[in-house]
């Protein structure tokens, strides 16, 4: 009887542990998503995509490493898309942008320089 | 002895199988979470904007476009032609010199079945939710504010003409 009640006892925590964990998981990702980690990132990248495009050459811009409310630690182009890096939230597929002009990015005292030429 | 084993055993899937399908519920939460919580911020418009003044600049710097300079065989690779590079699936762009109701010229690049999906979103007169809206595309045309008045040359003659541009972007 004694082992029956303590088997059911056993049950009962791991299924607490169980919720628990998914609970928590659940909190996690939703407070990801009102931090908003993926937001700062989005308008990173469609703000300078957007630069690019109306960029003339001779023109540059810097983007601070603390900039978009939190870190940004990547900024990078590849075939015809760029991708930036805020707080760790890393972009997948990136924002394309549109240049007839040849554009670089460059990282120097805390800042990365897009340079259009 | 052996009883209590086989008993252990049978607990021990049955923990698995619990796990996995706490795990799947979770999975499938998550899932539909993601979709609800995640936010689209559109640029498209404004990418249409620009881009329409970047090809007003291509084919007529000072004003004036060449007609008689633009090659026969890039009138259909009107975005490759003014040098832009990247992922042009996603642009149709298509710029009409006329002058009073004569067409002189067209020039465009992209799939024009794009206005289509356009004019879907607009006849619908339905407000799609923010998950299907996201994929109306940005679209710009320069009738809305005035085509850009414009001189083409034609045939070493100069003329007189408006230029309309219209731009359309896709979802990325």
């Amino acid at each position: 009887m004694r082992e029956k009640r303590g088997e059911l006892l056993n049950q009962v925590v791991i299924h607490l542990i169980l919720i628990g964990i998914i609970f928590a998981l659940f909190i996690m990702a939703v407070a990801g998503n009102v931090n908003a980690r993926g937001i700062r990132q989005q308008i990173a990248e469609k703000q300078v995509a957007l630069l690019i495009d109306s960029a003339v050459p001779g023109m540059s811009f810097e983007i601070r490493e603390k900039s978009f409310g939190g870190f940004v630690h990547n900024v990078e182009l590849r075939k015809g898309r760029l991708f930036i890096s805020v707080d760790g939230y890393n972009s997948v597929g990136g924002y394309p942008y549109y240049s007839k002009y040849a554009v670089t990015v460059s990282r120097t005292d805390g800042k990365f320089v897009v340079s259009v030429k | 002895m052996i009883c209590d084993k086989r008993g252990a055993l049978g607990g021990g899937v049955l923990m698995i199988t619990r796990l996995l399908l706490v795990a799947f519920i979770a999975f499938v939460i998550f899932g539909i979470a993601s979709v609800f919580y995640s936010h689209y911020i559109d640029v498209r418009s404004a990418e249409s904007v620009i881009m329409g003044r970047n090809f007003v600049d291509c084919l007529a710097p000072e004003g004036i476009f060449d007609l008689d300079a633009y090659p026969e065989e890039e009138m259909d690779k009107m975005i490759s032609y003014c040098g832009f590079s990247g992922d042009l699936d996603r642009i149709f762009a298509r710029v009409i010199f006329s002058e009073s109701d004569e067409k002189l010229a067209t020039v465009y690049q992209g799939d024009s079945g794009a206005l289509w999906i356009r004019e879907i979103y607009k006849d619908s007169g339905v407000k799609l939710g923010e998950g299907l809206g996201q994929y109306e595309p940005g679209y710009f045309n320069s009738k809305e504010y005035g085509d850009y008045p414009v001189f083409v040359l034609k045939d070493s003659k100069r003329v007189d003409a408006k230029m309309n541009v219209e731009v359309l972007i896709e979802h990325e």
